[in-house]
């Protein structure tokens, strides 16, 4: 189980971009993180994952954990050794290299590469697309299929904990409902998943459970399918509403928060 | 055309020593964005310890060599891990500024080692002895020269391309925080990028050395002359790197024949002013080098 206690994290020592979040993830579950932009759900994917000194950022307070293990102190190598793999926002395959060549990167770390071939093999099942372009540039790939091996990339290392960074951002609808099936395939074969995403849509559809981040708090959160009903999510996040409230929604957002808050 | 063909197979040795140079410099380059200006002190320290390991009567010259590569690989790692790993994250000019520094802190080792003064390079075969083959006269020296050229590029090459490790060099190279990401150990491959690139430079300047027969502690300047090859192939293209070396080698000796004479006094050594005539001039039409791109204009 990955949990998160208290979690306050700052940039450069200065900028403080969550204030004591508190997270659970159980293992074998789909828990979907949502939130507007600059809520800090990218930061808070990368404190789980260990990517934070990259970006000059550290932790400030409170505690993270996979099992009974604490992960603050230990680097990217160590984490992704522990079964935690992230697939970052934006896709980030590497874009001069050939499909399979970023696969092989993938499984480079230690305790993978015993796997390679199988791992690949199990990745073209997945995602036939990239067999059939598995000598092609990645870079030439659609957004769709680089997102494809993007996740595919990540499975190389044999997580146990799969950090999804937005991972139908700016796709076409087809592709998001496939990758929706990814999500729940990649779950069913025994891998946790922690889903960030901004389409409530789509993660309240995939998750068990939901976290609803603003401004570096978690606001509100429970059972996916109890959220859905939930007349303010469903107004806010899901832009079910009458037409003229549409403008309103920053406005009530506010206010709304203010409730959750107190 | 005899004359003609011997000077490019000289001027093909020069650029072979220039495309080591400036492979290991875009090594570099690719992987964490530095521009690396103390390569020609690798080529300095690389000669020195040559003249050292080769004078051993005990070491066969390939394994004086091969002893050369593996202390320089050395050394090359032990830089990244010592000064240039703290830099990580930072923008790149600052590290690109403080491999200046590197640059000094070699030159000045090497002076305090050996001192001031010229030491004749070692060669297991006659230098001066020429080869004939169908008229055309070459030294043995320059041929192998380009032979071991040849086999370093080509097994580097190779390990680039082919090996899984190679693949993670250049996913470091790619994206380095989706290499983190990923579990890559990403310090220890920019190690051995730095070791490869100061083990490169060593070579260069072994051959380098014998050329005028000796290992001054200038030949740092003379390994700065590689930097057009960069520019002219391209700062992240190793195949870049390969052609514009070996245009530069070229260049400089075919300038040396041809054009000089034609100058009068203002000729002499007019040559090594060509090579950066032909940078400014690639600069100005094609700024991002013949297989360059345009991502140079993120740093
Ligand atoms: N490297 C950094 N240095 C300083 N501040 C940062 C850094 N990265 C992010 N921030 C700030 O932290 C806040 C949260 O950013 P974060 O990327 O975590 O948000 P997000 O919820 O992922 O947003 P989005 O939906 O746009 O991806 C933002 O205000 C952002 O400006
Ligand atoms: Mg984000």
């Amino acid at each position: 189980m990955l949990s998160i206690r208290n979690l306050e994290v700052a940039y450069q020592d200065v900028v403080h971009v969550l204030h004591g979040v508190s997270l659970e993830v159980e293992r074998g579950a789909v828990v979907a993180l949502l939130g507007p932009n600059g809520a800090g759900k990218t930061t808070l994917a990368r404190a789980v994952s260990g990517l934070l000194p990259i970006h000059d950022g550290s932790v400030t307070g409170g505690t993270i954990a996979w099992g009974d293990q604490s992960l603050l102190g230990l680097d990217s190598r160590a984490r992704s050794a522990m079964g935690i793999a992230q697939v970052m926002e934006g896709r980030r395959i590497f874009t001069s290299m050939t499909v399979e060549e970023n696969l092989v990167a993938g499984g480079f770390t230690k305790s993978a590469r015993k796997h390679l071939r199988d791992r690949t093999e199990d990745a073209y099942a997945m995602f036939p697309r990239l067999a059939e372009r598995r000598k092609q540039r990645a870079g030439y790939l659609s957004g769709g299929e680089q997102q494809m091996l993007a996740i595919a990339r990540a499975l190389m290392s044999g997580p146990e904990l799969l950090i999804l960074d937005e991972p139908t951002l700016g796709l076409a609808p087809s592709v998001r409902d496939y990758l929706r099936g990814v999500i729940a395939d990649v779950n069913s074969r025994g891998t946790t998943v922690l889903l960030v995403e901004q389409n409530a849509d789509l993660a309240l559809d995939v998750s068990f459970y939901t976290y609803i981040l603003e401004a570096g708090r978690v606001v509100h959160d429970g059972a996916s399918s109890e959220l859905r009903e939930d007349p303010d999510i469903q107004e806010f996040y899901l832009g079910i509403h009458d037409g003229g409230r549409r403008k309103m929604q920053d406005v009530k957002r506010y206010r709304r928060r203010k409730r959750w808050l107190s | 055309m005899t004359q003609f063909a011997e000077l490019t197979i000289a001027g093909l040795a020069l650029g072979a020593i220039y495309s080591l140079i400036a492979v290991g410099f875009v090594m570099v380059y690719r992987s964490s964005g530095l521009l690396n200006f103390a390569q020609g002190e690798f080529a300095t320290l690389g000669a020195f310890l040559m003249t050292t390991f080769a004078a051993w009567a005990v070491l066969p010259w390939p394994v004086a060599l091969l002893l050369t590569v593996l202390v320089m690989m050395a050394v090359g790692m032990g830089i990244e891990r010592v000064i240039m790993r703290k830099l990580l994250g930072r923008p790149p000019f600052i590290g690109s500024i403080v491999t200046i520094f590197v640059g000094f802190l070699l030159s000045v080792a090497v002076l305090w080692i050996y001192g001031s003064s010229t030491r004749a390079m070692p060669t297991p075969w006659d230098p001066v002895k020429i080869v004939e083959v169908g008229g055309v006269e070459f030294t043995l020296t320059n041929l192998v020269t380009i032979l071991v050229a040849i086999v370093l590029i080509g097994t580097l090459a190779f390990v680039m391309q082919r090996t899984p490790m190679g693949m993670a060099m250049r996913a470091v190279a790619d994206d380095q925080e989706a290499a983190f990401a990923l579990g890559i150990p990403v310090e220890r491959l920019l190690g051995l990028t730095w070791g490869i690139a100061a083990s490169l430079g060593a070579v260069a300047g072994v051959f380098l050395a014998m050329f005028p027969r000796s290992a001054t502690v200038a030949m740092g300047l003379l390994a700065f002359r590689a930097f057009p090859a960069v520019i002219i192939g391209g700062l992240e293209s190793p195949v870049g790197a390969i052609i514009g070396g070996s245009a530069l080698g070229l260049l400089q000796v075919h300038g040396e024949y041809y054009v000089n004479p034609h100058l009068g006094d203002f000729g002499i050594g007019f040559h090594l002013v060509l090579a950066f005539i032909v940078m400014i001039a690639f600069l100005m039409i094609k700024p991002h080098g013949l297989f360059g791109t345009k991502e140079l204009e993120r740093v």
